[in-house]
């Protein structure tokens, strides 16, 4: 009777997760290579805007005769290809470098906050509001989050159980279609910099909009980092793999 | 009967605050209606308590087409609705919780003078809240929207107006 | 493929039907799909980081939003050029069809509707009668004349007509979220441009 019991339990289970999965697809879609896009352009576009902002300060007035122009006017060509704009974040100063990335991370947090919102407002059943506990938020970021957005679950989650979170990611998919070298320089490695920031503001933008929204609660860092050999399919999944460190102070 | 409607962000700071009134003239008396935010806020330390007891009940999905919104047709959400949760002078004190935190309160007054107490049908109260949460998470998902900020919009304001007129002054 | 490749170049009532099929495949079939929520709400975080970053001088957001497109543009259509195999487009009016009809469904998996076209046939519109990119958003009252919210899209068609030779500009000339009764682009053709001669040198 109990073996009985446990089985139509587990069914159960089956049953809603099939049902949950059925229901994301039945959700209105877009093509993923356009967000992909989308996302990636994000960091260019926060390096354009840093120079914009820093134009704008040292003369105001010629800023303001190009904004007389006609309607048409396209800052594209001034404002440079996506490639040329990766390569000034190399040379700008430290300042003008965490500027950029705070831009980013306030992209990412307010997804985060957001999405994390509407995912739990859907049917999931992965989730219930009993276990809302630090653990489990930090499993519906590697589980549900991560999937909405990468495609993908984080591959391995590791706590020491008193606030201290690894996530690792082998295969990050911003940066799945660089072509890089099997070493990375220390160039190549500041580039990607800016492209972990959105993951980072993402993750904290959840963890805020479940509870953990206090100030300076939730510090999250991402390094780049050596997947573990049995990932190491082929050689260019080395650099791809993302520890995301994240912090969370935890009252009582 | 008239009822005072408020969402309390996750600061207890009110995020939106509504009295539904129908046509009858039977509003709250003045002295009652300036009582109104003080009660709501009383009765915030209660839903505190409950919100770590609520035990969820089990899913009962029922997908449907569209968006993420669209499927309020289940009752996943009915674990939010808290019920009665308290009384004062004949009124009634209904709460409900968000996944977010954002609290949800409606203070029920009786349809004569305060002299019987307050009724609450839980089926079209839930119905009220569980749809104004929709709502409320719609408006989250504007990208101007800033969560914990007040909610201005005056398309949220007719919709949750209308919805009250639907559901509870009947 | 290639047999839809041919029909596209059929006679033009003929074409119009296959082309929606053909487009109607690739989408089905081998398009990889995220949920359109996702994109909105990733969109939105963009355009109102932009809003604070320019202190909402929102003619810069514009500019900004565009040129973001612009980028994505000129990368985009090579995405779309390997998964149609579409050839070459004969005519302004076909390339407007294949923009609708096939761009459109198999990046955002809308089709909006051509129309208002110039009488030289230079200039036509596209309706959007949906718009993955605006949903739930509610412009706040200081936007709402001087914001074209969806403006990325007007780069990203710049963009990726360029790299097929075609300069064109492209514009929003109105929007429902500015309370406007339809959302109509412009896309105005300049020039064809000579190839092997790199943007801006005549």
């Amino acid at each position: 009777m109990v073996d009985s019991g446990l089985a139509s339990e587990v069914n159960e289970h089956q049953r809603l997760q099939l049902q949950f999965q059925l229901f994301q697809e039945s959700l209105p879609k877009v093509d993923e290579t356009v967000y992909r896009m989308l996302l990636n352009e994000a960091v260019p576009l926060a390096i354009g805007v840093e120079r914009s902002l820093n134009h704008l300060e040292e003369d105001s007035t010629d800023q303001l005769e190009t904004d007389l122009n006609s309607k048409l006017t396209f800052e594209s060509q001034e404002l440079g290809a996506s490639h040329k704009l990766l390569q000034e974040y190399m040379t700008a100063d430290q300042d003008q470098q965490i500027r950029i990335n705070t831009r980013l991370e306030n992209i990412g947090f307010q997804l985060g906050q957001k999405l994390s919102q509407l995912l739990i407002f859907s049917n999931n059943p992965n989730l219930s509001f009993k276990d809302m506990d630090l653990l489990s938020v930090m499993k519906f970021v590697c589980r549900d989050v991560w999937k909405q957005v990468f495609g993908k679950q984080i591959d391995n989650l590791k706590t020491n159980h008193r606030g201290t979170f690894y996530l690792l990611d082998y295969n990050y998919k911003p940066i799945e279609s660089f072509t890089l070298e099997e070493d990375l320089s220390d160039q190549e490695q500041k580039m990607m910099e800016p492209f972990l920031h959105v993951p980072c503001g993402m993750i904290r933008g959840v963890l805020a909009s479940l509870g953990f929204e206090k100030e300076d609660q939730v510090t999250c860092q991402a390094t780049l980092v050596e997947a573990p050999d049995s990932k190491q399919a082929g050689a260019s999944a080395f650099a791809k793999s993302v520890s995301f460190n994240v912090q969370v102070l935890v009252e009582r | 009967m008239p009822c005072y409607f408020a969402i309390i962000g996750a600061r207890d700071n009110p995020i939106y605050e509504a009295e539904f009134t129908s046509q009858q003239l039977n509003s709250f008396p003045p002295e009652l209606k300036e009582l109104n935010p003080f009660i709501l806020h009383a009765s915030l330390d209660i839903i505190e308590d409950l919100q770590w007891q609520v035990n969820p009940q089990s899913i009962n999905s029922g997908s449907g087409s569209g968006g993420f919104l669209r499927s309020r047709n289940s009752s996943n959400n009915g674990n939010c609705y808290l019920g009665k949760i308290d009384h004062f002078y004949g009124l009634a004190i209904t709460g409900y919780l968000s996944y977010g935190n954002m609290k949800f309160v409606m203070i029920h007054s009786s349809n004569a003078n305060g002299s019987t107490l307050a009724q609450v049908e839980d089926w079209s109260v839930r119905s009220f809240y569980q749809e104004v949460h929709e709502l409320f998470v719609k408006t989250l998902m504007n990208p101007f929207y800033k969560l914990n900020d007040p909610i201005t919009s005056p398309v949220f304001d007719s919709k949750v107006r209308a919805l009250a007129r639907r559901y509870l002054l009947k | 493929m290639s047999a839809n490749s041919a029909n596209i170049s059929a006679s033009s009532a003929g074409s119009k039907k296959s082309l929606k099929t053909f487009s109607d495949d690739i989408w089905k079939n081998k398009t990889a799909k995220i949920n359109a929520e996702l994109f909105t709400l990733t969109y939105g975080s963009i355009v109102s980081q932009l809003c604070t970053d320019f202190e909402r001088d929102f003619k810069k957001v514009n500019s900004h939003l565009s040129a973001m497109g612009y980028n994505i543009g000129v990368r985009l259509i090579e995405d779309f050029l390997a998964r149609t195999a579409l050839p070459r487009c004969d005519s302004f009016t076909q390339t407007s069809e294949v923009i609708s009809k096939c761009a459109f469904k198999i990046f955002l998996n809308v089709t909006p509707q051509v129309g208002n076209w110039s009488s030289s046939k230079d200039t036509f519109s596209l309706f959007l009668d949906e718009n993955p990119l605006s949903d739930f958003v509610e412009l706040p009252m200081d936007a709402v004349k001087e914001l074209w919210y969806s403006n990325i899209l007007c780069g990203v068609l710049k963009g990726a007509l360029e790299m097929v030779q075609m300069d064109c500009d492209v514009w929003f000339v109105s929007d429902v979220l500015r309370g406007d009764q339809n959302t109509e682009m412009r896309v105005k053709l300049n020039r064809i441009m000579k190839e092997e001669i790199p943007a801006g040198e005549d």
